[in-house]
């Protein structure tokens, strides 16, 4: 034979308290399981902005690297130096230069030669001129309205042996280009 | 001391007499005409005013209230509900108790026999009624108190083959082999001595089973008995067959 455990009570049935407290913290424990979860898919979300952003960041950097070592490895080609001048010949402001000087008249002074260098956006002006006093203010005429002093005196000589024994002066301005720079420079 | 009050107290519910132990264990005993009268006496002798925890208390009842039977296999029975529906309507045959039973199965196999308790319904409702609702005593347990015998007797003798509980209101007859019971019988109203023990022999005669090594267990009642040696609620426990 054996022990047997023969019991006829029915169960016992729990208390409201107990009953109220057991869901109230039932209700807890799932208002803290979908705080967490909204806080673990924030949490994710902004991980996955923070190594969206870095990956942008790094991908920056090497387009950086590789343009830079693009530019280190560049060789030029042996007729890079003609075509480049070609191109700023093409890009020099001719139309420009030639305005400035021939709108500017003094009496006293006349331009004996213009040389154009395209490459090196420089213009060379040869003048005759009666008086250092006109040939000031033909230089105040061709700078006016730039912001800066465009035009400079080289050098004037007074016995130079002009066509009519005048004294003629150099002058110099400088034409920058906006576009196509050769590599390295 | 009210903590003592609210600890689990133990009472007796047979058909002819009533006990209850106090906050100290000591048993209290009283004659009663029927189960009804049982229980009033319990609600009463249960109240204690000025608790603010409802007692717990431990209901044993005696043989003829909680009868044991055999539930033999019943072939084509399909599932515990419908083990529980046969054993239900079994068991007023099996036991001779009048009315809806509630049973207790030890194996809701029905392939397997084995052991059943059953307790008319309207003992059980009446306890909720005049218990639990009524006094507001919290009843923790309702067991047969010759299960409490058997526990002592094994635990005495592991080898018994077969126990006599000896109730006031009946004798319960308990007897098998290993971890089985072949011969579960109540006998009701309680037997005299001589009557009982030819209710025994002829019981275990009938139903081809060898007395095994026997011990005959005896609910002691004595009101006011002393601690000791022996007190009332305790389990007389002597070798016989």
């Amino acid at each position: 034979m054996k022990t047997v455990s023969v019991d006829f009570a029915p169960p016992a049935k729990p208390s409201p308290v107990l009953m109220a407290l057991t869901m109230a913290m039932g209700f807890a424990a799932i208002v803290f399981v979908a705080l967490g979860w909204r806080a673990s898919a924030e949490t994710q979300r902004l991980h996955e902005q923070s190594t969206a952003r870095a990956a942008l960041v790094s991908a920056q950097a090497q387009q950086a690297v590789a343009a830079q070592a693009a530019a280190a490895r560049y060789v030029q080609a042996p007729y890079a130096a003609d075509a480049w001048a070609a191109l700023n010949q093409q890009q020099f402001p001719l139309n420009a230069v030639l305005t400035a000087i021939e709108s500017v008249a003094v009496i006293g002074v006349r331009v004996i030669s213009v040389d154009i260098v395209p490459g090196d956006a420089a213009v060379r002006l040869q003048v005759e001129f009666s008086d250092y006093e006109t040939l000031m203010k033909y230089m105040q005429e061709l700078n006016a309205g730039e912001p800066e002093e465009r035009w400079v005196l080289v050098n004037a000589q007074i016995n130079n042996g002009g066509a009519l024994g005048r004294p003629t002066a150099n002058l110099l301005s400088a034409w920058k280009r906006e576009h196509n720079r050769s590599p390295g420079q | 001391m009210w903590w003592a009050a609210s600890k689990a107290r133990e009472a007796y519910l047979g058909a002819g007499c009533v006990g209850l132990t106090d906050v100290q264990g000591v048993w209290r005993w009283a004659e009663v005409a029927n189960v009804a009268e049982g229980l009033d006496w319990l609600a009463v002798a249960c109240a204690e005013p000025g608790l603010s925890r409802r007692p717990a208390l431990e209901l044993w009842l005696s043989g003829a209230l909680a009868r044991p039977f055999v539930f033999s296999p019943v072939p084509g029975l399909k599932g515990w509900r419908e083990t529980q529906q046969v054993a239900r309507r079994l068991a007023p045959e099996e036991t001779g108790l009048s009315g809806p039973c509630a049973v207790w199965l030890e194996d809701e196999d029905p392939r397997r026999a084995g052991l059943a308790v059953a307790v008319d319904q309207s003992t059980l409702d009446g306890i909720g009624a005049v218990l639990s609702s009524g006094s507001g005593v919290r009843v923790a347990s309702i067991r047969p108190w010759w299960t409490k015998a058997l526990a002592e007797a094994l635990g005495a003798k592991p080898e018994l083959g077969t126990l006599v509980v000896e109730e006031p209101d009946s004798w319960i007859l308990l007897a098998g082999r290993a971890r089985e019971f072949q011969v579960v019988s109540a006998c009701t109203p309680a037997p005299g001595k001589e009557d009982g023990t030819g209710w025994v022999r002829r019981t275990l005669v009938s139903a081809g089973v060898e007395p095994g090594p026997g011990m005959h267990a005896r609910l002691m009642r004595a009101t006011g008995a002393s601690h000791g040696q022996m007190t009332t609620g305790q389990i007389a426990l002597e070798d016989c067959l």
